[in-house]
Order: C-alpha cells, then structure tokens, then sequence
C-alpha cells in the first residue's frame, strides 16, 4: 500500500487532478488511516482495561463473598450464644422464683414454729404457777 | 409424638438445673413442714386455751364453793 502511495502523485499527474486535490486526498488519507489506527489502539487499551477491571472486580467481589461468608458465620455463632444466654437466664429466673416460694413457704413455717414456741412459754408458767400454787391451795 | 429435633433444642446450664432442682426440693421441703407447724402450733395453742379453761373453771367452782359454806354457815 505505501508503493502504491508513492506512485499516486505521478499517476495524478498522468490522470490531470491539480496538486492541491492531490495534497487534499493525501492529506485526508493520513487523516482517515490514523483515525483508523487510533480507534482500534483505542478499542484494544478499552478491552484491556476493560478485562483488567473485570479480574478487579472478580477479585473483590470474591473477598467480599468470603467476608460475608465470615461475618454470616460469626452472627451464628452470635446467635447461639445468645439462644444459650436466653435459655440459662430463663432457667436462673425459674430457679430464682422457686427459691422465693420455698422461702416464703418456710418464713410462714417458721412463723409457726415461733407462735408454738411463745405459747408453748406461755404453757410451761402456766403450770410453773399450777405447780406452785397447788400445795398453799392444797 | 417425640420430637426428631430433641438435638436442636437450647438446654439451660447444669448449674442453672441442678438451681432448678435444688430450689424445687426446698420449695417441697418447705411446703411440706408448713402444715406440720401449723398443726404443732393449732394444738399447742388448743391446749393453752384448755389449760386456761380449766384454770377458770376451777377458780369459778372454788368461789362457787367458798360462796355455798359462808352461806350454809349463814343460815
């Protein structure tokens, strides 16, 4: 092809196109052939960066999988800990109230025990007095 | 109808049912001794009351009696 352009001035001049359409097509041509060569240079760095993006873009999303991965595993775990915390405070809480009732069942027994006690004070001067009077009586 | 899913169930601590336990035998324990007091206490009581019955009764047939002589001895 560039043969073939060095002879296009001497075939213009054989056909009779003036030198200024000839300087004018010459021109053009350069100008179209390095479009050309620009576009697909440019169309080549696009696929590139294009490709390269698409690795980048594998990549973190493939971190970002296993982060979620991580962090999907972690709240599990978070999550069971919490089931156990709930289950063990609910059985505390249980234990607690029948520790409460057990007291309380014990306070009203010992209550009992006490008013036994009293009265049964009461009793023994009771008969201390009985016992004591009895012979001035008798 | 058991469950197939007994493995998936969150169990408390033991600490939490051996408290379970323990608080429960003592709530039991407790409750069962209440009416035995009560009851020890209802009949201690009946008998103070008897006792001070009877202690009116003798110091009421003792006047009753003092109050009969001085009169015969009136008459």
């Amino acid at each position: 092809m560039l043969l073939a352009a060095e002879h296009l001035p001497e075939w213009a001049a054989a056909l009779g196109v003036p030198v200024w359409l000839g300087g004018l097509a010459f021109v053009l041509w350069l100008w179209l052939g390095g479009k050309v060569v620009l576009t697909t240079d440019r169309d080549r760095a696009l696929a590139d960066h294009r490709a390269s993006c698409d690795t980048e873009l594998a990549a973190v999303r493939s971190e970002a999988d296993s982060k979620v991965g991580h962090t999907t595993r972690a709240l599990e775990r978070l999550q069971d800990r919490i089931d156990h915390l709930v289950v063990d405070r609910d059985a505390w809480r249980e234990a607690h109230r029948e520790e409460v009732r057990a007291r309380q069942a014990a306070e009203r027994a010992a209550a009992a025990l006490m008013e036994t006690g009293q009265i049964s004070l009461a009793l023994l001067a009771a008969l201390k007095d009985a016992l004591a009077g009895r012979p001035e009586a008798g | 109808m058991p469950d197939g899913n007994d493995d998936n169930v969150v169990k408390p601590s033991p600490e939490a049912a051996d408290a379970i336990v323990s608080a429960r035998h003592a709530r039991a324990t407790s409750e069962a001794a209440l009416p035995l007091a009560e009851q020890l206490r209802d009949r201690v009581r009946s008998v103070l009351a008897a006792n001070h019955f009877a202690e009116l009764m003798e110091r009421t047939l003792r006047e009753a009696a003092m109050r009969r002589a001085k009169g015969l001895g009136a008459v």
